[in-house]
């Protein structure tokens, strides 16, 4: 079983939106073509977080990622929150 | 338009269940001498289990947004809360202070509306609450919403738990330059507080 830390490893090492945009969209890239990405960035608790709301082009492309890679959805969108200080491997 | 149609979901529920029940009819008459055959059975029925989730889940999303669009926020999220308290067995307050004789903007009325919801699937799944207390008050100004639980407070739940969820609550009021708290109460319990201002005051 893969833990979520380990999912979100490609993500962890992106320093930047646009680059954290470009991963994002790689790793769904074999469930389906990311129709909508937004990013916002906050800093909470000291650390700095990276929420991604994404949509892909159908729901059951979206639900095949939320079962493998162990995202959640807020409202419509998919979500996944990225630690941006966690240290990359 | 990505939405799919209604009636087709009720279609494809109807058969789902249709399979379940069948497939554990022959399960309950297969024989009970036979371990192994009925675990195959029992495996096969978790599919059509899976896909009913799914389903359900979409179809409630749909009837939420045909609620949002022709009742308004206020009706949608008593509706949705009476469902919540018959699925949770979690007793609800709510109160609606709805001074403004206007409907809110489309996209305000939606954003509240998944605020809320993440936060009363966090009181679900990780608060351990009785009791939640929602209080959703509109003035020409603003549109704001408190969800408070009595269960074991943030600092009892696992970090892990939930985080995402309350990350997506703050991101989303931080998009429309609203204001967020998530809060623990004196005696425990979680309080989220939203409130984001509504374009006609800026």
């Amino acid at each position: 079983m893969i833990g979520a830390a380990t999912r979100l490893r490609p993500l962890a090492g992106c320093r930047d939106v646009d680059s954290l945009k470009a991963a994002v969209r790689e790793m769904c890239a074999e469930f389906g073509r990311v129709t909508r990405l937004e990013i916002l960035t906050m800093v909470e608790a000291e650390k700095r977080q990276a929420v991604c709301f994404l949509r892909l082009e159908s729901e059951s492309q979206e639900t095949r990622l939320m079962a493998s890679l162990g995202w959640g959805r807020f409202g419509q969108d998919v979500l996944v929150v990225v630690d941006l200080s966690a240290a990359p491997d | 338009m990505r939405s799919h149609p209604a009636r087709a979901m009720y279609d494809q529920l109807e058969d789902a269940l249709t399979s379940i029940t069948m497939q554990l009819r022959s399960a309950i008459e297969a024989d009970a001498r036979m371990p192994a055959r009925l675990n195959g059975l029992a495996h096969r029925a978790s599919d059509p289990l899976q896909r009913v989730r799914g389903w359900g889940r979409q179809v409630a999303a749909e009837l939420g947004s045909v609620l949002l669009e022709t009742l308004g926020l206020a009706a949608t999220i008593e509706w949705h809360v009476r469902q919540f308290q018959k699925c949770t067995g979690v007793l609800y307050e709510l109160t609606v202070n709805h001074a403004a004789a206007f409907d809110l903007p489309e996209d305000y009325a939606a954003t509240i509306f998944e605020i809320y919801n993440e936060a009363l699937s966090n009181v679900a799944r990780h608060a351990g609450a009785s009791r939640v207390v929602i209080a959703l008050t509109i003035t020409p100004h603003e549109v704001t919403v408190i969800v408070s639980d009595n269960g074991i407070g943030l600092r009892k739940q696992s970090p892990a738990l939930g985080a995402g969820g309350l990350a997506a609550i703050r991101a989303r009021s931080q998009t429309y330059n609203g204001f967020c708290e998530v809060a623990e109460g004196r005696n425990a319990g979680t309080t989220v507080t939203v409130s984001l201002p509504l374009p006609l005051a800026s």
